[in-house]
């Protein structure tokens, strides 16, 4: 009852003195945990919002400030809401988007054209009847009808099967070599980054964590190894001090090695000397386990920071 | 696909989007042949048995002081006619601003070139409504034929006119209710209010007296949707009528700002 009268309200920093550039014609993956801040960056760059500080220029242009001209160059996809009438053929959809932004005719016959080839998407049967994956080619076509030079993917690959991700990365890696269109794409799934991304941003409570290369950061995953031990008495019990491991059961532990030549072997022979170990397996890292590991603050990232591109 | 050849894209017009709304909203009606006549003709229905239902209780109750029984079905096929009128161009805008705001799709308004307000405004057309509007059209038309209407040009001016404000003074209150939306998201029964209010436009402003009429056709004029154009039609506007037209576009000024105002606070849904 209280809530009727008297509402609290919290004031939450969604984004704190980021720092952001992407670099024309190429695919930048943008990615961090639900809450992290992703969706209102993108929709203070999209002109939906207005922040409350700060500034931005997108194409020469602040977003919010000048939206109606902004929007004419910029393509957006959100991956959970759909730009298609439900009950007609996607074609219909592209007609009043040409309608929209003003394309001349024979333009966007050539541009619709060029599309549905580059996605080999069907664009004439009534969307209610299209898979998930057959859906978000045509989104994407829909965004992209009257060439923007920036493109925005909100996970466009959510809820897709491998074959339809595939299709679909497929897809936004062509129409970046061909029509050189600035893709920022945002995905939980980082399979999505690795495989069509020049550079990442990580970001998290509003701030980023990193920004880089996609394959510096695909470096740390192949220079740490995950070691998980089995041992034969309780981890507790065990002379555990010179290692950093982390128990994960009453006889079990891991710890995270660097894979140098130089201190990954005497390092093992340390712990099967030193500790009771029954049983032992050595695993490459997964990216997923990095960017975790990152959110977690268990992986040092201030060198990156201090490399981090200056406004 | 090269962008340099490109000429300046120019934005569309208002009326052109309604118009590529209502092919659109065509087109979908037509997938479902069957539903869409069903519907055109049971809201054809009831509007027409309404109308008749509120002429015999008012001609019962002798409710239009002043107005012959022939005036009355001419009040009530402009009514038709005006219903039919705002529900074809307008009649699905509150329930697409409810659902988009509520779902979170109302972002996709702010990244298509037309101001977001035009292109809310646009995307609300309701094709079922076209036999209202030819229904209220035909009956207007046997009704000043009728009563022997003498139709001069300043008469259909007049009538065109206050219908024009008419339809400006809807867009005001409808723009006030989406901007409301915008901050409230949840509007329930304070579009039940909007629709109490609508209401108050079927009657003849006649039925109030003094203050009562004045405020009905200069202050909230919401006697430019049936009755004015009715009066032009029939040669007896008062002369303070004129009033109506600017206060509806001032109302509607008015409204447009207090949308701008909500549209920058827009703080769109998560994720």
């Amino acid at each position: 009852m209280r809530a009727l009268f008297s509402r609290e309200f919290r004031t939450v920093t969604a984004l704190d003195g980021i720092d952001w550039r992407v670099r024309e014609g190429q695919i930048h993956g943008l990615i961090g945990r639900n809450g992290s801040g992703k969706s209102t960056l993108l929709k203070i760059l999209c002109g939906i919002l207005h922040p409350t500080a700060g500034s931005a220029r997108v194409n020469g242009v602040v977003p919010w400030a000048d939206r109606q001209r902004y929007v004419r160059d910029i393509g957006v996809v959100f991956g959970q809401k759909s730009q298609l009438t439900w009950e007609l053929p996607a074609v219909d959809s592209f007609y009043l988007h040409r309608s929209l932004y003003g394309v001349e005719r024979a333009q966007f016959e050539r541009t619709l054209q060029f599309l549905s080839d580059a996605f080999e998407a069907i664009v004439d049967r009534p969307v209610r009847s299209l898979s998930l994956g057959e859906r978000m080619k045509c989104e994407i076509i829909c965004a992209l009808l009257h060439e923007p030079k920036l493109l925005f993917l909100d996970e466009p690959t959510i809820g897709l099967d491998l074959v339809a991700k595939d299709q679909v990365r497929r897809a936004i890696r062509a129409i970046n070599d061909r029509l050189g269109t600035t893709i920022i794409l945002t995905s939980h799934d980082l399979s999505d980054v690795t495989s069509v991304c020049d550079e990442i941003s990580l970001l998290d409570r509003g701030t980023f964590l990193y920004q880089g290369q996609i394959h510096e950061l695909l470096s740390v995953v192949s220079s740490r190894k995950l070691v998980r031990l089995t041992l034969r008495e309780p981890v507790l019990s065990c002379r555990c001090d010179s290692f950093a491991l982390v128990p994960t059961g009453e006889f079990t532990a891991e710890l995270h090695l660097r894979a140098d030549p130089i201190s990954f072997q005497p390092t093992l022979q340390r712990l099967l000397s030193q500790l009771p170990v029954s049983d032992l397996s050595i695993e490459s890292l997964q990216l997923e386990q990095v960017v975790g590991a990152i959110y977690r603050g268990e992986l040092d990232t201030s060198h990156w920071r201090k490399a981090m591109p200056a406004a | 696909m090269s962008a340099a050849k490109q000429a300046p894209r120019r934005t569309p017009q208002f009326a052109l989007l309604l118009a590529i709304d209502l092919q659109m909203k065509l087109k979908r009606a037509l997938a479902f042949r069957l539903n869409f006549a069903a519907n055109l003709l049971i809201s054809l229905f009831y509007s027409l048995v309404f109308s008749l239902f509120q002429f015999c209780v008012y001609a019962g109750l002798r409710g239009y002081p002043g107005w012959s029984a022939g005036e009355m079905l001419l009040f009530q096929a402009v009514l038709l006619f005006w219903t039919g009128s705002v529900d074809l161009l307008f009649g699905g805008v509150r329930d697409f601003i409810d659902l988009e705001v509520t779902h979170g799709n109302f972002d996709r308004l702010f990244v298509w070139p037309p101001q977001v307000l035009v292109s809310l405004l646009s995307r609300g057309t309701n094709v079922q409504a076209t036999a209202t509007v030819l229904a209220g059209a035909i009956g207007s038309g046997m009704m000043v034929a009728r009563l022997g209407v003498h139709l001069t040009w300043s008469k259909a001016l007049a009538f065109a006119v206050f219908f024009a404000a008419g339809l400006i003074f809807y867009l005001a209150l409808l723009v006030v209710y989406s901007a409301c939306t915008l901050f409230m998201v949840k509007m329930e029964r304070l579009r039940e209010v909007f629709d109490r209010v609508l209401f108050f436009a079927s009657f003849p402003a006649d039925l109030y007296a003094g203050a009562g009429k004045a405020a009905l056709i200069v202050a909230f004029p919401l006697a430019l949707w049936v009755y004015l154009p009715v009066q032009a039609l029939l040669g007896r506007l008062e002369h303070f009528a004129v009033l109506s037209v600017g206060s509806s576009i001032s109302l509607l000024a008015l409204a447009v700002a207090f949308w701008r105002r909500q549209e920058r606070r827009y703080v769109s849904a998560g994720g």
